[in-house]
């Protein structure tokens, strides 16, 4: 079965790496040749050299059985390749990525909601959600395998001193949580040591943190896991949510926000602590309890290996992609009432791209108005300076202003 | 068997933010302090929703639950577990904001809420805020031909018949402690000059209007168009989901249970009731 997967570039994400872990694994399954296909001009320079790359013109020579997108972005390309069918592998509901402003990028991604297309998704909230909005979609979930030669339990010695506590994300992107995590950790009231590992520790420049790693590769996340008591992650949008995954199977407790995705593996009092958005106090009384209570982190910790034990591995999810794939290649073709919901998003976008129009009308009406008055005030003032200068030049001016130099001069 | 939590509540309160009794939600009492002496003193948990006291009952060890923000005299040293075991068990305060809360956060969504049925007309608009304002939005709602109704805090009875709920927010006054009760009814939920909290996201489970004629537009928008609102609705529900009352009782349960534990060394950790998923 060919198969290629949509990608905009090959820059290293979270997102992309698992794509790359199930191409490699796919490589290796019978009857399978996938492969990268790039839609952003020139990513393909960036491209590992185990792995077969080509551009949307390259694609376009030899069909495909299934095209999958990535990325709401590259969801235009699966109707440039030519494929038998089509679907999106979704890691996230990506328009929840983007801020209320910026509106366009939200909607083009919510839009993807609504293609004729089936849905390879990496959690079940994803599948529920498609189903609740389109009944008809066919949704296969197919989890994020862990690495368990990489993240593999290593002996956890009793650590005296301050708990160490690891906050993973990248500070630049809001959704992250990072900043949250930082101010609720430094809330806590007994010694700690903080951790920020990010993708690009360059963009994590006034981050209150101990020590701040990045681009560290899963070799060198494992070893962190391995030194650390506690991972917190207060993360606001998540497809699943992959750091406090692959701390559990190092056997590390995590404290994380109820972020989408987290239910699949993380439950309270069991393997770590769910904490509530927007509460750093109460966040940093969960981690002083943690700080407080060896024996509770070492409960934690043997549930966070208990769930490890059950999560699947990359190539339990790679099987998982090849079920997937050959459902989505053999189905009959999708059902195409989803285009309903691409309408409604698109009706939606009009109203609310109005309302933002409306509003910039007002303002630029109400600036019209005050550059107006500005023009105003300039020509009364320009008028005034005119008529004082015409005073001050005049004679029965200049004799009155004599007058008073001269009676300033005979006053004691 | 008495049951490990008591939730004590007025009626409205619980019918907002509680539970059903009977299988699976046996674990937790719910009623009104009236009834509720016999299942405190046998209760674990104590959570009581708004300023309610139980007869005869001392609330030492209680979480008591408030709307809006807590004065911070009320607000009570939180459980202090950095500063070793204590005597007294301390008595924990939620609220929507203030100082020295044991947790921040708004009242849980009653489970029955999710099952809410679609409200009949589809266009209709609860406006709630102060009393002089509220009154105001609804006549400036019925001037666009939106049917609206009024109120100062949030009902069941008005939350069933409406497609809407619009907040006034108040400047500087938190979140209202029912936020999350028309997101787990599948009503869009539209504020003006609220500032997002509690992981809600703007344009993706709800609308954060910047003036009221924002907000009139997209409840003209909702009464042509019910079903252009079904992404924002489903994401709305997803939002309120980690509100679920037997959500967060069981999980007060586990962190009360953790806390004594290590306040209390000697003390057992018997497992709290793990939350299922409704069938």
């Amino acid at each position: 079965m060919r198969v290629c997967f949509l990608v905009p570039g090959l820059s290293p994400s979270g997102g992309t790496a698992t794509v790359l872990g199930h191409v490699r694994r796919l490589r290796e399954a019978r009857h399978f040749e996938p492969e990268l296909v790039v839609t952003r001009p020139g990513a393909e320079q960036d491209a590992p050299g185990d792995l077969p790359v080509r551009t949307l013109a390259q694609a376009a020579r030899e069909p495909y059985d299934v095209a999958v997108a990535t990325w709401w972005q590259t969801a235009a390309a699966l109707y440039e390749v030519p494929a038998t069918r089509r679907c999106l592998f979704m890691q996230s509901a990506e328009h929840r990525f983007y801020a209320d402003h910026e509106l366009f990028e939200r909607q083009g991604a919510a839009a993807v909601l609504g293609l004729p297309i089936d849905f390879i998704t990496v959690a079940p909230w994803m599948s529920d959600l498609l189903s609740e909005l389109r009944p008809e979609a066919r949704c296969h979930v197919v989890p994020n395998g862990i690495d368990k030669a990489v993240f593999a339990p290593r002996e956890r010695t009793a650590h005296q001193g301050p708990l160490r506590v690891l906050v993973e994300g990248q500070p630049s992107l809001w959704f992250k949580g990072v900043e949250d995590a930082v101010r609720a950790v430094r809330r806590m009231r007994l010694p700690h040591e903080l951790t920020v590992a990010c993708l690009d520790p360059h963009e994590a420049a006034g981050v209150d943190a101990d020590r701040i790693v990045g681009a560290l590769d899963q070799e060198g996340m494992a070893a962190l896991y391995a030194e650390t008591d506690v991972l917190v992650k207060l993360a606001r949008v998540e497809g699943l949510g992959l750091g406090p995954l692959e701390a559990l199977h190092m056997g590390v407790p995590c404290v994380v926000t109820p972020y989408t995705g987290h239910e699949e593996y993380l439950v309270h009092g069991e393997n770590g602590l769910i904490t509530g958005f927007d509460d750093v106090e109460g966040t940093a009384q969960r981690l002083d309890l943690l700080a407080r209570d060896p024996d509770l982190r070492a409960r934690l910790s043997a549930g966070a290996l208990a769930t490890a034990a059950r999560w699947p591995d990359g190539g339990d999810a790679t099987q998982a992609m090849v079920r997937a794939l050959s459902a989505v290649a053999t189905d009959v073709p999708p059902d195409e009432s989803g285009l309903a919901l691409l309408h409604r998003t698109a009706a939606l976008s009009s109203t609310l791209g109005r309302v933002r129009l409306n509003a910039a009308d007002g303002a630029l009406t109400r600036i019209d108005e005050l550059e107006q008055a500005l023009r105003e005030c300039q020509y009364a003032y320009g008028a005034l300076s005119a008529r004082l200068d015409e005073i001050q030049a005049s004679k029965g001016y200049r004799a009155l202003a004599t007058g008073r130099r001269l009676v300033a001069r005979v006053r004691p | 068997m008495s049951a490990p939590v008591a939730l004590v509540a007025t009626a409205d309160a619980l019918a907002l933010a509680g539970l059903p009794g009977g299988d699976p939600f046996d674990w937790a009492w719910c009623g009104e302090p009236a009834a509720a002496a016999a299942h405190v003193r046998a209760a674990e948990l104590v959570v009581t929703l708004g300023p309610v006291a139980v007869s005869g009952e001392s609330d030492e060890g209680w979480v008591r639950w408030l709307a809006g923000r807590v004065p911070d005299r009320v607000a009570s040293v939180p459980a202090d577990v950095a500063e070793g075991p204590s005597q007294r068990l301390p008595q924990r305060v939620i609220a929507q904001a203030g100082a020295g809360l044991w947790r921040r956060a708004p009242w849980p969504v009653a489970d029955a809420l999710f099952e809410l049925a679609p409200p009949s007309a589809s266009g209709r608009v609860v406006v709630l805020g102060r009393d002089a304002e509220s009154r105001a939005g609804v006549a400036r709602l019925e001037a666009y031909g939106i049917e609206a109704t009024a109120a100062e805090w949030l009902t069941l009875a008005a939350l069933e018949t409406a497609a809407a709920v619009l907040e006034l927010a108040t400047p500087g006054d938190p979140a209202p402690a029912w936020l999350m009760a028309p997101l787990a009814a599948r009503r869009v939920l539209l504020r003006v000059g609220a500032a997002p909290d509690f992981g809600l996201q703007a344009g993706v489970d709800h609308f954060a209007a910047r003036s009221f004629d924002e907000a009139a537009t997209l409840a003209s928008a909702l009464a042509a168009d019910p079903r252009a609102f079904d992404l924002v609705r489903a994401f709305g529900a997803l939002t309120a989901e980690r509100h679920r009352a037997s959500k967060v009782l069981s999980g007060l349960l586990t962190d009360v249970r953790l806390e004594r534990a290590a306040l209390e060394p000697g003390a057992g950790r018997p497992a709290a009731p793990r939350w299922r998923p409704p069938v």
